[in-house]
């Protein structure tokens, strides 16, 4: 019986909070896809626009609760809004979904992706919270806001003892997980992880909107998830990423076949969410962006303006980016108010120096060397697909560049951070590369996924004639 | 003139862009094979040296290799099987016993099992004896797996420079003479310094 009952009650917190943070969240997002929040103006399927509510529920629960600093506050006004936000988005989905929900395909894109999320869900709850940076740093943060009730410098942020814990690092999760344990009343070490889970449902459900019964996706789904084991569930933040890192990709990807708008939407979402997971995120959205733009251009090449480029800036669509960026400079502001400055010293005077003399003292070479361990495995993948497009006299699949530009420019700039590391080098390289690698990685698979996709799908490959190509 | 002609229109004929191409590639993949192979991946080495060559020996290239290729790849190198054990090992002691990772999460102070055994013997004691300061001895603080676990552990009881409360080292309790020891376990000695 008890069992029963304390089912019901995870059962219950997690649908609370997915509840709270949809109604949160379409107060951004409705307005952002449809300029409303009851009326649907863009043809956008349910499926489509969940995740993307979920990451606007995120961004604003942080928002808030930066903004109010105490944990009781904060949930209260968020609460309200959440409902607000809520009874809006059951209105508009009334109106404009409820017959659609029921269609065959969105009801198995649906039951795959709960079934996903729960088999995902056991790994990730059932371990305690065990690995050192889960330990000493994410959950800890969470434990330091949970006990003071506030994320304010009450938390106890400018402890000397507590140095050691990267006390620059984002919040979003450690934030979310001190809520859930604030509501729960206790701490243990288990049930904070529950944040991972809600943060890891969003990627899910895209990656499930991709869905075809093809090898391609079979192989999608095999790796992409799956492949970061155990960074998406041992409370690391790197899973986590790799994967956020891996969905833009893809959807970016979409958007370029599709043209749907929210595909674009929600790739710069998942994109601008990297700057919530872990600072690598800010490398990793900028190496994104590049990549889009890049694509863009080569897409759009030559370019032909027929109109002025200022007049094409949706001004609802800047608001709502600026907005969604808030969290992140309010942390900002706070970490040098605080002087939680990175323990990297990036653009420093001796930063410049290390850089100067790792150049020349061979800690370049065992960087690429390091470097090139972890993510040989998906390399040689890609080379293989590269190589098979060449055999196949097929063009080169022009799809997967961006994931190719991002990736590559990703690992660069992690070399470069390596460069200017004030901590000892092979110490640093052997206690992260393994794990930061994991998002170039992903981002190898995804090109790799989108040539073999293209492969499959190309009728000369297909149905070859004789080709004699030697 | 003509024969000249004829022979340049055979080595053309000969040498098609795409058979270039395969040149060029081949030497870049031996060149990446031979990375891979110093590096000691030799399988990655030999696995894509031979997918070119078997791919260029069938009469037309063939997706189903590439597929295979990729099956092999995945079964080789991917992580993803020992996420999928991880996967069922926990499905199944859920299955075997439901109630034990519900109480897991749902009950207070669980999970600290994961903590090193003398950071578990200064968490009784720090109960047990209700303490409101604490500190860790020379050689506890020399040890940073010791030190960052009763950090957080023990948080928010915080660690400070002048409590009077020291966990030493069981060997660590003659250098602290002057100090009245309040508790003792396997590992961990508590004494208080005023």
């Amino acid at each position: 019986m008890s069992t029963a009952l304390n089912l019901l009650r995870l059962f219950g917190l997690t649908a609370g909070a997915l509840l709270y943070l949809v109604g949160l969240g379409w107060l951004i997002v409705g307005p952002l896809l449809h300029a409303n929040l009851t009326r649907r103006r863009m043809d956008s399927s349910l499926i489509d626009e969940i995740p993307l509510i979920l990451l606007g529920g995120f961004i604003l629960n942080f928002g808030i609760l930066l903004i109010l600093q105490k944990l009781n506050l904060s949930l209260i006004v968020s609460g309200i809004f959440g409902v607000i936000g809520l009874v809006l988005f059951v209105l508009y989905l009334a109106r404009n979904h409820f017959y659609k929900v029921r269609n065959p395909d969105s009801v198995n894109k649906w039951i795959g992706a709960v079934f996903f999320i729960l088999l995902l869900s056991g790994p990730i709850l059932s371990n305690a919270i065990y690995d050192w940076d889960a330990r000493s740093i994410w959950f800890f943060h969470a434990k330091m806001i949970y006990f003071a009730g506030s994320i304010g410098l009450e938390a106890g942020w400018q402890d000397p003892t507590v140095v050691f814990s990267q006390l620059d690092y984002p919040k979003l999760i450690p934030s979310l997980a001190a809520q859930i344990m604030h509501i729960m009343g206790f701490w243990n070490e288990y049930l904070p992880k529950l944040s991972l889970l809600l943060v890891f449902i969003p990627p899910v459900v895209w990656l499930v909107t991709f869905a075809r019964k093809t090898f391609s996706y079979a192989f999608l789904v095999f790796l992409l998830p799956f492949s970061f084991f155990p960074w998406l569930w041992n409370g690391y933040m790197d899973g986590l990423l790799a994967l956020y890192f891996c969905i833009a990709l893809l959807l970016f990807d979409r958007y370029t076949q599709e043209g749907r708008l929210i595909d674009l939407l929600s790739s710069l979402a998942c994109a601008l969410f990297l700057l919530y997971i872990k600072n690598e995120g800010n490398l990793a959205l900028l190496v994104l962006l590049f990549a889009f733009a890049l694509q863009f251009l080569i897409s759009k090449w030559p370019l032909r303006l027929k109109f002025k480029p200022g007049l094409i800036v949706n001004w609802r669509y800047v608001i709502i980016a600026i907005a969604a960026l808030v969290p992140f400079v309010i942390w900002n502001i706070y970490e040098r108010q605080w002087g939680l400055s990175s323990d990297l010293g990036l653009g420093s005077t001796e930063s410049f120096q290390r850089l100067a003399a790792r150049i020349t003292d061979g800690s370049l070479s065992l960087i690429t060397e390091k470097i090139f361990k972890y993510i040989n495995a998906s390399l040689m993948l890609l080379v293989v697909l590269l190589t098979s497009i060449l055999l196949f006299k097929r063009p080169f699949v022009r799809e997967s560049l961006p994931a190719i530009i991002a990736t590559s420019l990703y690992v660069l700039g992690m070399s470069a951070i390596y460069l200017v590391t004030p901590h000892d080098l092979v110490w640093h390289l052997n206690n992260s590369t393994v794990r930061v690698m994991e998002l170039a990685n992903g981002g190898f698979t995804i090109a790799s996924y989108m040539i073999l996709r293209a492969l499959e799908h190309d009728p000369v490959v297909n149905e070859p004639k004789p080709i004699r190509h030697i | 003139m003509s024969v000249k002609h004829e022979r340049y229109s055979k080595f053309r004929s000969y040498f098609t862009p795409y058979r270039i191409w395969l040149v060029v590639t081949f030497f870049l993949l031996s060149g990446w094979a031979a990375i891979n192979y110093s590096h000691g991946h030799r399988f990655y080495a030999l696995f894509i040296i031979g997918f070119y060559l078997v791919s260029l020996l069938l009469p037309k290239p063939s997706f189903t290799l590439v597929l295979v290729s990729v099956v092999a790849y995945v079964f080789l190198s991917s992580v993803s099987f020992s996420a999928f054990t991880q996967v069922r090992k926990t499905v199944e002691l859920a299955m075997e016993n439901p109630s034990q990772p519900l109480n897991n999460l749902l009950l207070p102070h669980t999970g600290l099992e994961v903590l090193p055994e003398p950071v578990l013997q200064m968490l009784d004691m720090i109960n047990e004896h209700e303490l409101t300061n604490y500190r860790l001895s020379p050689k506890y603080n020399e040890n940073y797996r010791i030190v960052q676990r009763i950090i957080e552990s023990a948080w928010p009881l915080r660690m400070t420079e002048q409590a009077a409360n020291v966990f030493t080292m069981i060997d660590e309790t003659g250098d602290f003479s002057a100090c009245k020891l309040i508790d003792q376990s396997e590992e961990v000695a508590l004494v208080n310094c005023p």
